[in-house]
């Protein structure tokens, strides 16, 4: 009876799942990404801008910092209001120069200072009300180094190293984990193994269609054999976006949103079981007619 | 994931099921070019009364190209079983095959997450199956294209890569030839 619960939906979700539940955690290396490392999208005549700026900045700061951390040469106590002045130097004058201060004068007991209520800050409530939350929360929602799948397969043909340099690359900047496949020759195919082409011209399958599809077929028998929930297949000749681990929540969610089952008494487990019965008999018809 | 051709239903096909055939992506506007993905307007269009860049998971009627797709286990065990037995086509086109039987479900990102990468230096690293529709796929379809931004990964401040590429003693990698960033 081993699986038979599956049957019934009660381990195998439906609507399909195609992510995992339970990913790999994140790799603990830093995330790289244009958006939040604003520099990597400047241009030289940009970078050199701000460096310039960034000394000048640093320049008129320093020069600001020597002129008021020097001592005042000329001490102007005598010389009241138009100087600054320290609190303990206005403590040590007359009362009658303190009056001139006004709202310097510390009050005498803090028991008796009037509290202005006006003033305090308000409620954790109304805080959240008033600040968006995208104030809150400044760090964008990744998918994991698989995009949330168990693995990220790349087929490849070893005698292509060039192609997997770059998609090393291209992983790596963009904080992706491959698994690379190696791809199956033309010239190396057997015609024992391949899959029946009976009434096909042969003008449409080429040997090196047949020996894509074999590299197809074998990274699925590898998710099988590995048994992988989920997987992303890719060849080595792609691009894709280097924020691709923030756009794929989104997509996850979408995808989560199309395969919703509108009607909910479909997944009850005598419906599952109907469904399953009619799916395995239109799939494995072939077989059966074989045994 | 990666398509390099989508065809999409008819309005009269989804009729009072508009959730199981299309499903807006919303906050990806910023990374689309609305120049590099027009052959995903027709689709958009059609789905949404609308032609500004967006992106959408779309049930697959015509998914062309198997350079980027996602599968279950139980979706690569039918397509080892299946394909096995009957293949008349290549792979890409018996899935097609497939899919319109309604043997598979099939979704689609468009305009696609993943796109074939072209060498517009050397043409000769290109696919290595050659085909009519090899000139659907773009390059740049990507604001941020991992491959563009290479550059920046590999030498953050450019000089280097700059001064031998000003001098002539580079220009025959797979990266150079690239446009000039605006950006």
């Amino acid at each position: 009876m081993a699986g038979f619960s599956k049957w019934f939906c009660e381990d195998v979700p439906f609507p399909v799942m195609l992510f995992e539940r339970e990913s790999p955690p994140l790799p603990s290396t830093a995330f790289h990404s244009p958006k939040w490392h604003g520099s990597r999208t400047h241009t030289l005549r940009t970078r050199a801008i701000i460096i310039v700026g960034v000394v000048m900045l640093m320049i008129t700061s320093v020069g600001l910092l020597q002129h008021y951390s020097s001592e005042n040469e000329t001490p102007s106590a005598t010389s009241d209001l138009h100087g600054l002045k320290s609190l303990q130097e206005i403590d040590s004058l007359s009362l009658k120069q303190q009056e001139r201060f006004g709202s310097l004068q510390k009050p005498r007991d803090s028991r008796e200072a009037p509290t202005d209520t006006s003033r305090h800050l308000p409620d954790e409530e109304v805080l959240a009300d008033d600040i968006p939350s995208a104030f809150l929360t400044s760090e964008p929602v990744l998918a994991n180094a698989t995009l949330d799948f168990g693995k990220i397969y790349v087929l490849n043909l070893e005698t292509r190293e060039d192609r997997h340099d770059e998609m090393a690359f291209i992983a790596a900047a963009s904080g992706l984990q491959l698994s690379f496949v190696p791809g199956v020759n033309s010239k190396a195919l057997e015609k024992q193994s391949l899959p029946d082409v009976y009434g096909t011209p042969q003008v449409i399958l080429e040997p090196a269609h047949l020996a894509c599809y074999r590299g197809h077929a074998n990274i699925w028998r590898k998710m099988v054999e590995d048994g992988v929930e989920t997987a992303l297949i890719m060849e080595d000749d792609i691009d894709w976006d280097l924020n691709i681990r923030e756009i794929m929540p989104r997509i996850k969610k979408a995808l989560g949103e199309i395969t919703k089952e509108p009607n909910p008494l479909s997944n009850t487990p005598g419906a599952c079981f109907l469904r399953n019965i009619v799916n395995s008999s239109v799939g494995y018809i072939i077989l059966g007619d074989l045994l | 994931m990666g398509t390099c051709y989508e065809q999409y239903f008819e309005p009269e096909e989804f009729a009072d099921k508009e959730d199981e055939y299309f499903v807006d992506v919303p906050g990806d506007e910023e990374n689309l070019y609305k120049d590099m993905y027009d052959w995903v307007e027709e689709l958009i269009e059609n789905y949404f009364n609308d032609t500004s860049p967006r992106r959408a998971v779309v049930k697959a009627k015509n998914p062309v190209c198997t350079h980027g797709y996602a599968v279950t286990q139980r979706g690569a065990r039918k397509l080892l079983l299946e394909l096995n037995e009957w293949m008349p086509f290549p792979v890409d086109i018996t899935m097609i095959h497939y899919i319109s039987e309604g043997r598979f479900k099939a979704f689609s990102v468009m305009p696609p997450m993943l796109v074939q990468w072209r060498n517009t230096q050397d043409p000769r690293k290109n696919s290595d199956i050659e085909g009519e529709g090899i000139s659907l796929a773009r390059n740049w379809g990507f604001v941020y294209s991992a491959r563009k931004h290479l550059v920046d990964w590999y030498d953050p401040f450019l000089t280097i890569t700059d001064i031998r590429v000003t001098l002539g003693l580079s220009g025959h990698r797979w990266w150079d030839g690239l446009p000039v960033r605006d950006d």
